[in-house]
């Protein structure tokens, strides 16, 4: 895995690996530094700066020799320590050594009162908020909030204190309900972190979150304010499609579950279109290509679904309101629902960009999905929903090993196991001998493990022993079945100019000379059984 | 030998961190589900499977044996 850090100034480049590496002592010292950024802070990010990250693919490289990006990413600053942190599983190199230096030195005291101050919170604000984490006698004022006015000023609330922490964190909104994130910040200590998580369970920041404006900035996407119209436009979704999303439906399911189910489904049916599609039609609503998607015509772009999936979401109960969202306002869209009674906000990211695997494969692997984001979900109602209508459809929907394989085949790594062809050979024929497995079941479990490639890159022929008349010569049945009988089959194997000979009625293996399978050929005690498959180099008699 | 690759296959899911680990880990989760597996896929994805499941290089090939033949 490669990072390419590119500080939102866009003037440096880090690629951790290859750089840092190779930096001395001084120069990380002047990284260190050049990360303890001052006024960086992103309201809407989170953390202290945001960054580009990427992977790039090792195996490609565009003509003028520079990298091919797979992805990237905007990460803030704690996103970046996070991912730096992942890298010392693999413990490998000198440079991990460098790398835990660079994430020790940041100053999160320094970070937190210095960096930070805004038009909306001072300096006082943000040391406030250092010392509820650091300090228990702090903590605990803060607890009892009503009586501590005097220290945290009658202009903020509990909830104000405990968003911007969360912000600082680098956890946004959407990941404020979902802890799991923050387990791993490397720059807290684990006392920090406990006050953290302890004020994130006791103070309710849900309405904090969904406010007047739940669609908002303070979600994590923007809402996308000109695509509520073209939602509720006049226009149908195609009747098959949508028979196939409501039909099995369970007749107990509650709200909850039916936007589950009609999520899952719709992940399940659909396709991401390739991006031409964008580039022919742009993303702009179009009631022809809304109405035209299908399970046949299944391919979409990330406008089509949001348009779509909240046009059926808001067919479903007036309790619940879906829109479009977009995150940080760029063309990127997704959808977001509202259960205002029950305070549920969650974003379905079906077409997820930030993440390769998204929810439409993922659905048709019965995978985990990648994009649901959380925004509100304190009692965890919705995740349980899920949860449940997922499993239901897992069961339902069985997945081919096949495809399963295949993903994973897409995941791994390109870098081959070196098979030893003869090794395997007599792995075989020892395991076989022991089952007493010869003859044709011999010839099947062979071709099975060729497939499977257990021998390595070989190349095979069948031929046959001591040749009287050949199987083509024959033509009555009688000397067709007297010929099979006796045929002494076995199979000529070839890897890497190393020639072996398989003998089916016997089991065994042989590591066999070129010039005397040659010899057989010439003296007539061995023929191949179909001339149009032979072994290059061996020569038949014929 | 299948149930103890499920073992650790749930295991190391239950221990993943980032989103790349995650997935990698559900699949295999889901594909040592089928008792045939490793009769389906290639020599060269299972050798890479029970690598991602920890095993050494030198312990592969004979628990792939043992998977294959038995």
């Amino acid at each position: 895995m490669n990072f390419i850090i590119v500080k939102d100034t866009g003037d440096i480049d880090y690629d951790i690996l290859n750089t840092i590496a190779h930096f001395s002592d001084e120069q990380i010292e002047q990284f260190i530094e050049s990360i303890k950024l001052k006024n960086r802070y992103n309201s809407v990010g989170g953390g202290w700066a945001k960054f580009r990250y990427s992977d790039y693919d090792e195996n490609m490289a565009l003509l003028d020799g520079s990298k091919v990006h797979n992805r990237i990413a905007s990460i803030s600053l704690s996103e970046f320590i996070e991912k730096i942190n992942n890298l010392f599983a693999f413990e490998e190199f000198d440079l991990i050594d460098k790398l835990k230096r660079v994430t020790s030195k940041i100053d999160v005291e320094k970070m937190f009162i210095d960096a930070l101050a805004n038009d909306k919170y001072n300096s006082n604000f943000y040391n406030i908020c250092f010392q509820i984490l650091k300090s228990g006698e702090t903590f605990d004022k803060f607890l009892n909030y009503d009586q501590n006015f005097e220290i945290f000023g009658e202009n903020f609330t509990q909830e104000d204190y405990v968003l911007e922490l969360s912000k600082i964190l680098g956890i946004t909104t959407s990941e404020i309900n979902n802890t799991n994130s923050i387990y791993n910040y490397p720059i807290l200590n684990q006392e920090m972190l406990n006050r953290y998580l302890e004020l994130r369970n006791i103070i309710n920041v849900d309405i904090k979150v969904l406010g007047d404006e739940p669609f908002g900035e303070e979600g994590c996407f923007a809402y996308y304010p000109s695509r509520q119209q073209e939602i509720d436009k006049d226009w149908q979704v195609n009747q098959k499609l949508l028979n196939y999303v409501m039909d099995d439906m369970k007749p107990d399911y509650t709200l909850l579950d039916k936007v589950c189910h009609i999520y899952i489904k719709l992940c399940y049916a659909l396709r991401y279109s390739n991006v031409y599609k964008v580039y022919e039609y742009g993303t702009d609503y179009m009631k022809e290509r809304q109405e035209a998607i299908s399970l046949d015509n299944n391919e979409v772009i990330c406008s089509e679904f949001a348009i779509l999936c909240a046009h059926i979401f808001n067919q479903l109960d007036d309790r619940l309101e879906a829109r479009c969202v977009a995150p940080d306002g760029w063309g990127h869209e997704a959808v977001g629902i509202l259960i205002r009674d029950k305070n549920i906000r969650i974003d379905f990211e079906a077409i997820n960009v930030n993440n390769g695997f998204n929810d439409l494969g993922r659905a048709k692997l019965g995978l985990p999905f990648a994009g649901i984001h959380y925004i509100c979900d304190r009692n965890n109602e919705f995740k349980e929903s899920f949860e449940k209508v997922y499993n239901n459809f897992r069961k339902e929907n069985k997945v081919e090993t096949g495809n399963l394989i295949s993903a994973y085949e897409q995941l791994v790594s390109q870098k081959d196991f070196v098979i030893d062809t003869s090794q395997n050979l007599t792995e075989f024929v020892e395991r076989m001998r022991i089952k007493n497995v010869i003859g044709n079941e011999l010839l099947n479990s062979f071709m099975f493990l060729e497939k499977i490639g257990y021998f390595g890159d070989i190349k095979y022929a069948f031929v046959g022993e001591d040749r009287k008349i050949t199987f083509t010569e024959r033509t009555d049945i009688e000397s067709l079945m007297k010929f099979l009988d006796g045929l002494e089959e076995n199979i000529i194997i070839c890897n890497d100019n190393n020639y072996y000979l398989l003998r089916l009625n016997d089991c065994q293996v042989y590591l066999m000379k070129k010039e005397a399978l040659n010899a057989l050929f010439d003296n007539d005690k061995m023929f191949y059984i179909d001339e149009d498959h032979t072994i290059e180099g061996i020569r038949s008699s014929r | 030998m299948m149930n103890e690759l499920r073992n650790i296959s749930k295991e190391m899911l239950n221990n993943c961190v980032t989103v790349e680990e995650r997935d990698k880990f559900g699949l295999i989760n889901r594909i040592l589900q089928d008792d045939k597996c490793f009769q389906k896929m290639k020599i060269q994805t299972a050798y890479k499977l029970l690598s991602d499941l920890g095993f050494k290089t030198e312990d592969i090939k004979k628990i792939y044996n043992d998977l294959i033949f038995n």
